[in-house]
This record gives C-alpha cells, sequence and structure tokens, in this order.
C-alpha cells in the first residue's frame, strides 16, 4: 500500500489542502485496516483426512485418525486439527450457561479430546514456524527456521476431488514422501510442514504405508471463519523439550500427568511397570 | 598427426551421433513484480509441458522478486507465474525474446471456484465411507433403499446384503451392535435422512480381544447417525387404506439413539400381502464349510402338500391377515458392559389357493397328477432374546439366552380324484443359551464356550380320508387317519480354546466335548377305532438317541503382508446310543472323523485378491430321520427308515478371484465349488399314483455338484449409474433309487441376471432387473435314457419414477414373466402397477394401484431331480391403497 502525496509547487500548504490531506490520510489507514484485515483472512480452507499407525510392527493395527484443517492466509498459514477445536469450541459455548441471570460452569465432557493437540503457524515471509501445543500446565511453542523440501516432480497424474494432481516425491526429516499436488490450484501450501510445490499438496503419504493426508474439501469462499482457539498465553521453549514432553504424552499418560500436572493416576496392579503405548511421529530427524 | 586423426575420429563420431553432444540446458532468469514495480515474492513460476499438461521444473521468487530455473528445452514448453492476489500469466518460451521482468496484475479473486464437500466415496485403511445424501433417491425413505444403491452392494428378497458376494457379518449402528442378525429392522425403519455415512468395515473383527490374532475376513456395515438424529425420540407412521376388498396397511415405529442406549420398536399391520416376518427373521451370515455344526436335529416333521414360496413379490398372491409387533433396547452399562433385549410377536392368517401339474418321472415310467389347494395358515410366532456383552481389549464375555415359540395352524383341502382335507397342529418351543468368555495374555488367548440347545416339537396331522390303506388297515378305506409325533432335542457343546502367535505364525487348539438326547416319538391312532387307540407297534415310533462327541481341533495358519495359509485338523470321536424303547432294542455305533480344511488367501494387490481352498467334512447327519416303524410327512407321503446312522462325507474345493475398487466403483468376483458329497444310505422311493413311500437302504452312493458363480458390477460416480451382470451356473448328478431301480439325475442350472438403474437426473429415475433362467434335467439309467426335461423361464423387472415436482413425483412398475419347456407349455404375465406421490413437510402421501390389467393367475414351474411341478398362484385382484406417511 503506497501513500500517494503529489508535492506541489508551494512548500507551504494552505488550509484546506491540509484538511483534504488529513481525509486521505484518514481514508487511507481505513484501507490500510481493511486491507491487513483482509490480508489475514482465510484465502482457502483445505481439509484433510489423516490417518497413522503408531504401532508399526503390525500394519494391522488400528490408526489413530483425524480430520486436519490448512487455513491458508496471505504468507502464513494454520495447520490444526478441525475436530479437536470444533469440540474445544463446542465445550467453551456449552460451558457458560446462565442460571437465574448467573453465569455458571457446566462441567462437559469435550468431544474430539484425543485428537491432535498440536498445531502450527509456518511464516513464509520470515521463512520460520511455531508449533504450539498443550501437554503441562502452561501452553508451549517452540520456533524453527522452515526448510523447503527439494522435490524431484513425476509425470504421473490422477485427480483427486475433480482436481487434476501430478506426482512429486522426496525425501523430507527422516521420510520418503510421495506427495500429489493440483496442478491447477498454485499454491505452495500442503498439510502439516509440507510445502513448496507449484500447486496446494492434494494427497501426501510416506513410503511406508504408515502415514497419510488425503484432501476431502477445499473452500475458496470463506465466508464464516472456521472454528480455531488458539493457546493463550503460551511459553516459549526448546524443540527438544518440546518433543521431549509430546514422546511421554503419549508413550506414557500417566507418567506425563505426573511430570507435568503433579498429578498421579494408578489403576491394574501398579506394581507392574506399565507398558508403553506404540508412538510414531511424523518427524523422525 | 596422432592427436590431428583422433581429432578427425572424435568430429565425425558428433556429427554421425548427435545424442552424444552434451545436451542444450537453458537458464531461465528474471523477476516478478506488481504494476507499480514492486517485488513480489514467493511467485510460483513453474515450466509447463505444452502436450502433457504437467510441471516439469518449477521455482519460487525470492524476497526480492527474482527468480532463476533451469529446464532442458524450451521446445513445447509454457512458462506460468502465479500468485495469490494477481493474475496468473502463462506464456510460451522462447530463447529469442527473453523477458527479465514479469509484471503481475492484481485481481480480487485468483483461485478456481472449487467448493466440494463431502465426498461420496471416502477410502480410510479398511473402511469405505459412503456419503448417504449422495446415493439417496428422492423416491428412498428407509436406509435399506439407500444401501441398496450402493456400488458392490446387493439385497436378496429376504433382505441379505452382499458386498462383492460376501455376506455382511454385523450390523452397527452408531458402532452399536443394536439388532444383531435381524438387521431388517433398521433397513425398514431407519430414515434415510437421519444417516449422515455408511461406512462398509472389510476385515471386520467384532472381538477387540482378538484384533491382533484374527482379521478375519468378515464385513460389517456401520451408520454413522447425523447429530440431530441423537438424544431424542424419533417416531413415525403409516396409515394405509383400500379396497377391493377392504385393506389396510398400517404401522407406527418409535426410535430413540443415546450414547449409551438405542432403542428400536414397532407396530405394523397390513391385510395387502406384505410378509411383515422378514423383518424380524434372521438373516444370517454364510458360515463356511466346515464349520457348520449340525446341533440340533430337523424339528419339523410333518408338513402339508401346499404352495411354495416362488419367484413373485408376496403382496401378488398372499391373501393374509398379519400383524407385527417388536421391541429391541440396547443398554451401555458403566463398566461399558451391554445388555441388549430383542423380542417380537408376529400373528397371521394367510389363505392360499392354486393348482399343481406334478410330472415325476422315472426310468420306465411317468407319473403326473393334479392338485387343487385351498389352504389357510394361522401362526404366531414368538421370539425373545436377551444378550450380555463386554468387548474389551483383554477380555470379552458373551451370553445369548434365546426362547423361541412358533404356533402354527394349518388347515386345507387339496383335490386330486377326491377331496382330501388336511391339517396339522404344530407348537415348535426352543430355549437356548450360548456362552463364552475370551481372555488375552501377552501373545496367547483362552477362551471357553458353552452352548445349551433344548428343543420340542410335538404335531398333529389330520388326513381325511385316510391314505395307505394298505398299510393302516389291510387294504381296507378309511375316514380319517391321524399322526402324532414329537421330537425333543437337548444338546450341549463345551470346549476350551487356546490361541498363541508368535510374530506371522498362529496356532490354535480346541478340546470340547458335544453331548445330544434327541428323543423321537410317532403314532397313528386305530382308523377303525374312534377312541384315539393306537396302532400296532411297528407302525409307530419311539425312540431315544444318545450322543457323546468329544473333538480336538488343531488350526495353523501363517500370515504375512496379509498373505495367509490357513491349515486346520479337527479330529473328533462319536459314540451314539440308539434305543428302541418300543422293542428295548439297543445298537451302539463308534466312529472317528478326521476333517482337515486348507484355505489359502493370495492379495495380489490391495485391490485384487485370489482365494482357493479344501474342506473333508464327515458327519453323522439327522439322526431323528432313522426309525423302524413310519412316519407320514404328509397324506401322500409315507416314510421308514429302517437303517443304520446315516453318515456324509464331503470334499469340497473351492477356488475365487475377487477385485474391488471402491473408488472407481469397480467389482467382480469369480468362484467356483466343486463338491463331492457321499452318503452311505440310498433313499429308495416307491411311487404309487400320487402316493409315496421311502426307505433307506445301505448303500455309498455319491452326489457331484459343480457351482460357477460370477459377478460384475460398475458403478459410475458422476452419472449415478451402476450396472450389474450375475451369472450362476451349477450341475448337480445325484444317484435315486426310484421303484427299486437305481438312476442317475443331473440336474443343470443357469441363471443369468442383469441389472441397471439411473439415478443421473433429478426428474427421472429408473431401475431394471432382466434373469434368464434355464434349468435342465436328464435322467439317466444304465440301459436306456429317459426324457431331457427342460425349463426355460424370463423375468424382468421395470421401475420408473418421474418427479414432476419437489412435492408430486409418479411411479410406474411393470413385472413380466414368461415360461416355457420341452413338454409344449408356456405362459406369459404382465402385471403393471402404478403411484403418485405428494410430499409436504413432514406429511407424505401415497396413492398407489396394484395390478392393473386385474391378472387372476399366475403359473411357474420348479423343477428338482425327477420331479416337474407346475404350479398355478391365485393372484390378488387389482387393488387401490391410500397411505399416509408421517413423523412426530
Amino acid at each position: 500500500m503506497h501513500l500517494f502525496i503529489h508535492a506541489t509547487g508551494n512548500s507551504k500548504l494552505n488550509k484546506s489542502m491540509k484538511t483534504n490531506l488529513l481525509l486521505l490520510c484518514t481514508f487511507l489507514l481505513i484501507r490500510q485496516v481493511i486491507f491487513a484485515q483482509t490480508d489475514s483472512s482465510s484465502v482457502l480452507l483445505a481439509k484433510y483426512d489423516f490417518s497413522i499407525l503408531n504401532d508399526t510392527t503390525n500394519q494391522n493395527a488400528n490408526r489413530h485418525t483425524d480430520i486436519m484443517l490448512l487455513d491458508i492466509r496471505k504468507n502464513f498459514s494454520i495447520f490444526y486439527s478441525y475436530l479437536k477445536h470444533l469440540g474445544q469450541k463446542q465445550s467453551n459455548e456449552a460451558n457458560n450457561i446462565q442460571i437465574s441471570g448467573t453465569t455458571v460452569k457446566a462441567s462437559t465432557r469435550i468431544p474430539f479430546a484425543d485428537k491432535e493437540s498440536e498445531y502450527i503457524e509456518i511464516n513464509y515471509e520470515a521463512n520460520n514456524y511455531k508449533v504450539y501445543d498443550w501437554i503441562s500446565k502452561q501452553p508451549h511453542y517452540y520456533e524453527d527456521s522452515l526448510i523447503k523440501p527439494q522435490w524431484v516432480l513425476w509425470p504421473d497424474t490422477v485427480t483427486i476431488l475433480n482436481v487434476p494432481c501430478q506426482k512429486a516425491t522426496t525425501s523430507y526429516r527422516g521420510r520418503n514422501i510421495i506427495a500429489w499436488f493440483a496442478k491447477n490450484i498454485p499454491l505452495q501450501y500442503g498439510p502439516w510442514l509440507y510445502n513448496g510445490l507449484p500447486g496446494l499438496i492434494m494427497k501426501l503419504e510416506d513410503d511406508r504405508n504408515q502415514f497419510s493426508f488425503i484432501c476431502r474439501e477445499i473452500v475458496t469462499k470463506v465466508e464464516k471463519e472456521p472454528a480455531f482457539v488458539p493457546y493463550k498465553n503460551p511459553e516459549k521453549i526448546s524443540k527438544k523439550l518440546a518433543q521431549e514432553r509430546k514422546r511421554l504424552r503419549q508413550e506414557d499418560p500417566i507418567a506425563s500427568s505426573q511430570k507435568e500436572w503433579g498429578i498421579s493416576f494408578s489403576y491394574g496392579d501398579s506394581n507392574k511397570p506399565h507398558k508403553k503405548r506404540a508412538y510414531n511421529p511424523i518427524e523422525l530427524q | 598427426m596422432k592427436l590431428f586423426s583422433k581429432l578427425i575420429v572424435f568430429i565425425t563420431v558428433l556429427f554421425l551421433f548427435p545424442k552424444l553432444l552434451p545436451a542444450q540446458i537453458f537458464k531461465l532468469t528474471g523477476r516478478i513484480t506488481d504494476s507499480s514495480g514492486q517485488a513480489i515474492a514467493n511467485a510460483s513460476i513453474s515450466i509447463i509441458n505444452k502436450t502433457s499438461l504437467n510441471v516439469v521444473a518449477y521455482t519460487i521468487s525470492n524476497k526480492t522478486g527474482n527468480f532463476s530455473i533451469i529446464i532442458d528445452s524450451v521446445d513445447k514448453r509454457r512458462i506460468s507465474i502465479s500468485c495469490i492476489g494477481y493474475k496468473k500469466i502463462e506464456e510460451n518460451i522462447s530463447t529469442a525474446a527473453h523477458k527479465d521482468t514479469y509484471i503481475l496484475e492484481k485481481i480480487l479473486t485468483l483461485l478456481p471456484n472449487v467448493t466440494i464437500i463431502n465426498k461420496p466415496i471416502s477410502i480410510q485403511g479398511d473402511t469405505i465411507n459412503y456419503t448417504t445424501s449422495f446415493f439417496t433417491n428422492s423416491q428412498d425413505r428407509v436406509i435399506g433403499d439407500v444401501i441398496a444403491n450402493l456400488p458392490g452392494i446387493e439385497i436378496d428378497a429376504n433382505g441379505r446384503i452382499t458386498y462383492n458376494g460376501n455376506p455382511i457379518s454385523h450390523y452397527y449402528i452408531d458402532g452399536l451392535d443394536l439388532l444383531g442378525t435381524k438387521y431388517n429392522i433398521a433397513n425398514n425403519n431407519i430414515p434415510a435422512d437421519i444417516v449422515e455415512k455408511i461406512q462398509l468395515l472389510n476385515r471386520h473383527q467384532p472381538i477387540k480381544a482378538l484384533d491382533s490374532f484374527a482379521k478375519g475376513n468378515e464385513i460389517a456395515i456401520n451408520l454413522k447417525l447425523k447429530a440431530k438424529a441423537k438424544n431424542r425420540l424419533i417416531s413415525k407412521a403409516k396409515l394405509g387404506l383400500g379396497i377391493a376388498p377392504l385393506l389396510w396397511d398400517n404401522e407406527v415405529t418409535t426410535m430413540n439413539f443415546r450414547k449409551n442406549l438405542q432403542l428400536i420398536g414397532a407396530y405394523k399391520n397390513n391385510n395387502a400381502g406384505n410378509y411383515l416376518y422378514t423383518e424380524v427373521d434372521e438373516v444370517a451370515a454364510a458360515v463356511p464349510l466346515g464349520e457348520q455344526i449340525n446341533e440340533a436335529a430337523d424339528s419339523k416333521l410333518l408338513n402339508l402338500v401346499n404352495l411354495p414360496g416362488i419367484n413373485l413379490t408376496t403382496k401378488r398372491y398372499r391373501f393374509n391377515n398379519s400383524h407385527l409387533l417388536h421391541f429391541n433396547i440396547l443398554y451401555q452399562l458403566k463398566n461399558k458392559a451391554q445388555l441388549k433385549l430383542n423380542t417380537s410377536e408376529y400373528i397371521d392368517k394367510t389363505q392360499k389357493e392354486g393348482k399343481n401339474e406334478t410330472y415325476i418321472y422315472l426310468p420306465a415310467d411317468t407319473i403326473s397328477f393334479n392338485e387343487t389347494y385351498k389352504t389357510v395358515v394361522s401362526e404366531k410366532k414368538f421370539k425373545t432374546e436377551l444378550n450380555y456383552t463386554i468387548n474389551k481389549e483383554k477380555y470379552y464375555l458373551n451370553n445369548k439366552l434365546v426362547y423361541k415359540n412358533n404356533y402354527i395352524f394349518e388347515d386345507g383341502s387339496v383335490h386330486t380324484s377326491q377331496n382330501n382335507l388336511q391339517s396339522l397342529v404344530s407348537n415348535l418351543n426352543d430355549l437356548n443359551n450360548d456362552f463364552i468368555v475370551t481372555k488375552v495374555k501377552n501373545k496367547n488367548v483362552i477362551s471357553i464356550s458353552s452352548k445349551l440347545i433344548y428343543s420340542s416339537a410335538p404335531q398333529e396331522l389330520d388326513v381325511q380320508p385316510g391314505s395307505f390303506a394298505d398299510v393302516f388297515n389291510g387294504r381296507m378305506g378309511f375316514q380319517l387317519l391321524t399322526q402324532k409325533t414329537r421330537l425333543k432335542n437337548f444338546l450341549t457343546n463345551t470346549a476350551i480354546k487356546f490361541i498363541r502367535k508368535k510374530k506371522n505364525f498362529q496356532y490354535e487348539s480346541k478340546l470340547g466335548i458335544k453331548t445330544a438326547g434327541i428323543h423321537l416319538q410317532s403314532f397313528f391312532t386305530e382308523p377303525s377305532n374312534s377312541s384315539g387307540q393306537l396302532t400296532a407297534d411297528s407302525l409307530n415310533n419311539n425312540i431315544a438317541w444318545s450322543t457323546l462327541n468329544p473333538y480336538l481341533q488343531t488350526a495353523f495358519s501363517i500370515e504375512k503382508n496379509r498373505k495367509k495359509i490357513e491349515l486346520s485338523l479337527p479330529t473328533e470321536i462319536n459314540i451314539t446310543i440308539k434305543k428302541n424303547l418300543l422293542t428295548a432294542g439297543k445298537t451302539s455305533y463308534t466312529n472317528t472323523f478326521f476333517n482337515p480344511r486348507i484355505n489359502i488367501n493370495i492379495p495380489v494387490s490391495p485391490l485384487f485378491e485370489i482365494q482357493a481352498g479344501f474342506t473333508k467334512q464327515t458327519d453323522i447327519k439327522s439322526v431323528s430321520e432313522i426309525y423302524s416303524g413310519y412316519i407320514l410327512n404328509n397324506y401322500r407321503t409315507l416314510k421308514q427308515n429302517n437303517s443304520i446312522l446315516p453318515i456324509e462325507k464331503l470334499y469340497n474345493f473351492k477356488g475365487s478371484v475377487a477385485y474391488q475398487n471402491p473408488a472407481k466403483g469397480v467389482f467382480f468376483y469369480f468362484t467356483t465349488s466343486y463338491t463331492i458329497l457321499q452318503k452311505n444310505l440310498l433313499i429308495n422311493t416307491l411311487y404309487n399314483g400320487s402316493l409315496t413311500k421311502s426307505s433307506a437302504i445301505e448303500k455309498w452312493n455319491t452326489q457331484y455338484n459343480l457351482v460357477f458363480t460370477s459377478y460384475i458390477n460398475k458403478y459410475l460416480l458422476s452419472a449415478k449409474t451402476s450396472i450389474s451382470v450375475i451369472y450362476v451356473g451349477s450341475k448337480i448328478r445325484s444317484e435315486l433309487l426310484l421303484q427299486n431301480e437305481e438312476t442317475q439325475v443331473t440336474l443343470f442350472s443357469q441363471n443369468l441376471k442383469l441389472k441397471a438403474a439411473i439415478n443421473r437426473f433429478s426428474w427421472f429415475t429408473f431401475e431394471n432387473t432382466l434373469s434368464l433362467n434355464k434349468t435342465k434335467s436328464n435322467l439317466f439309467q444304465t440301459q436306456q435314457n429317459t426324457p431331457v426335461v427342460k425349463n426355460f423361464n424370463v423375468q424382468n423387472n421395470s421401475r420408473f419414477y418421474f418427479f414432476l415436482t419437489k412435492k408430486i413425483s409418479t411411479s410406474l412398475n411393470t413385472d413380466y414373466f414368461y415360461f416355457s419347456d420341452n413338454q409344449n407349455k408356456h405362459s406369459s404375465y404382465l402385471f403393471f402397477d402404478a403411484g403418485i406421490r405428494y410430499k409436504y413437510n413432514r406429511w407424505d402421501t401415497e396413492i398407489s394401484i396394484t395390478n392393473i390389467t386385474n391378472n387372476k393367475m399366475y403359473s411357474t414351474a420348479l423343477l428338482k431331480k425327477n420331479i416337474n411341478q407346475m404350479y398355478s398362484y391365485t393372484i390378488r385382484p387389482a387393488n387401490v391403497l391410500l397411505k399416509l406417511y408421517f413423523s412426530f
């Protein structure tokens, strides 16, 4: 946005010109604000069916599934669990109920509480990203620079959601990835940290069939902002600490609760060590 | 000089082989700006192959708007530059006119308007999700109508659902199994508009504890309900009134689906021909050969000679007065256990009228006779089932208690050369309890099961005048013959099973014991004595069978990447004692059976699978069919089978290939099965006019059975059109003893079905099923051939729906039947039904006219081995019915 100020030969501006200039600046400022708001509103929403195999020793084991939402805005994007945030939003709305003129919190079970709590904000202009999560008493985030995957394009094509797509592969963060990008949606975005293709990534999976993202819905005319509940006052921590907390939370929720919240649970035979649950993160390196 | 020569050679080679020249590469650089000269960062620059439209290279502009890209050729290449908020540039690349700067014009919208919501089919692992709204046609009311529209799904006349030829094993509603095998209740009552998705669960394992042990080949359906369908009472009703004569067709249904509770209850009545009992009848998945357990002896020994069920819809020929009441509730307790109650009561009075021409082909003769029937059947069927289940990851417990009572009173006349009256009263009671508990520890499973079955089936058959006078009254005619029977069964089956799994190898061992106590009593009242005195002991039966059957079943399986080999080695000892309580005679039999089975599953790809298998099964069959006295099956069939224990040995070879691609809507399977069935008893059938006497003699005989089935289905998603071709061919060759002469009968049967459904247009839908059936029976004798019997019939059903406006629609249904045989008999019938429907909010009104052409009779033929029977049914006259549907 540029402010155009037409210089006149007479450097002394008369009163009416000052008023006009003030009005112009006000108008342009408002326009800038509006434009800035337009800048931060969603350009495109892409929903993905996400599926991941936690127990890699058994291909037939149950997979964790979720619906993830990629909210693309100008120069940045947010990637989060649509179900998790929808459930949280519904719970927040249900929590505040009026009884005899007093607002009370109803203790309602939060729907989809088991879905992914982590969300990612990518800033393409600054070329970095932030990963937010809430495992301990206070939500946290870590920051890291965005490394673009080195993609190899292939001539294979497929149609997904009536959109023609082309194949690309890469090795990224410890996994060999096969992706299909939309040839006529020129956005370099995709699920999780995958980005940098000439089109929106419509489908992505690893070569060991351990996880996949498959686009199930695209909305270009975003009339209603999607349900997204950002964490308030997150503390900044290191990536290593964040990943350790995540691993412990997934493998041993009891130990995680004891460590992060100071709450101890016990069930079954407390003398026997708890068997760790399987955990298979997308990022392996 | 040497160097010069080498240079000459090198240049010559390069001229002759230009491909050896290093390939030309082009470096394309430039800068992206907007119209004011401002640099645009993160713009996409793609190099596109003009022929294939594929991206061959790409890059992204940096912070200063600059880019640099290396390409292999400029021929047939275009450059495409795009960025959010700007108009895309696309132009040919030319080395001659190289551009430094590309200026993008700002626009408000850039992206194609791609708003796609709810894919109709999505696949996640072994689960296929179908969006209900996509597959619901305007004429569909209940979820069963929608399930029938799904690609790869077929629903037969009894409501049995198959997916690519495999019957579904479980039917869930929001993950809970409310109805068990009575899923017709859901299909007939749950409104289509409250279901969000229909899920098909492949490789389903219903027992969580066995999830990592046995991913079977079971297929299940799960209905995912919409939020609006939950936590409230959903009630709907139908009121129907019509002529002629006075007709009614009413129902009221209520349901409630909550997280911990599910309930469906209904009351229905009609006299418009609809057979209501199919709704609560068990729709069982087929049990694989070798796993069938013959646990209960046949409980219905006597029956009336009557019109059989045929390929015509019941509303055309049943003159009924039916009432059905059922109630189903599932409650999830705090410890995640489930308590379920399913109860139903069915009351019906049906009249059937018709004729029958029977031809019995014998080695040296053909017997024919005619019968005219008029029968009234009154039945009361009550069933209640109480189920308690705990299904956890390490522990599974299930107890099912079932009580059934069927009271049937059949009364009617059969006119042959004289008028015969027959009546039959049956009061069948059945109580059984099925218990299983399974526990998992590390990689081991231990399971204990116990089954108890008690059934009692008293029957009384009266025939006037009495038949088989030579047997019962010294060849002198008499007025009344009364046969009374009572068959009681008490069966138990208790077993303990171990499963151990190590990596890809699994070992199973089941040790169990079966016991059976069967008591058969049958007697005739003395014809010449009206006080009900019994006939001589030689004509009657009072036999008790006791069986002790310990068994050991060992099975091994290896599974890797879904490829599986299973080998099963069951062994059993059968000790049977037969006591004749009339003669105080006692006979005991001891047999040992070894029944190996092997099954191989090879998934060639995720979509394509090959299966092959072999089963050997040796069984003691139907001990209650062996008796020294007589049993009058019906007024013209008298049986006496005084012989040894009936043993059957079965050898079955099967193979199949199956392909399923739900995303592309392509399904096909081909199966073939060859069975050799050896029996130690051969039934000798003696015909004397219409009367039949049969007895068993000890002689090993073999039946050969070859069946070939194929199915192809293509569903065009965008056109909402489905086309299916189904072919079943079979050849059965069996040995018979007719009139004391041995003979062979070969029955060939071929059925080809073509189905098409077009739901593409919003104003019109069309469904058509064409069925061609050919049956042929050859009777062979050692010395001479007997004429072949051939039947051919065609059946075509068409349904048209026209949606005139959003509220008004009309329908037209035609049924065409054609029959001919090699005896120059033929018949053809055309039935027309029409309807008009008006929908307004929650109200739905329909007027239907059935049998517009007012057909009075319908004839068809049934060919079984050496007997060909031509049936003629009295058809319900044309009628008009006004139905009002509403929800509240």
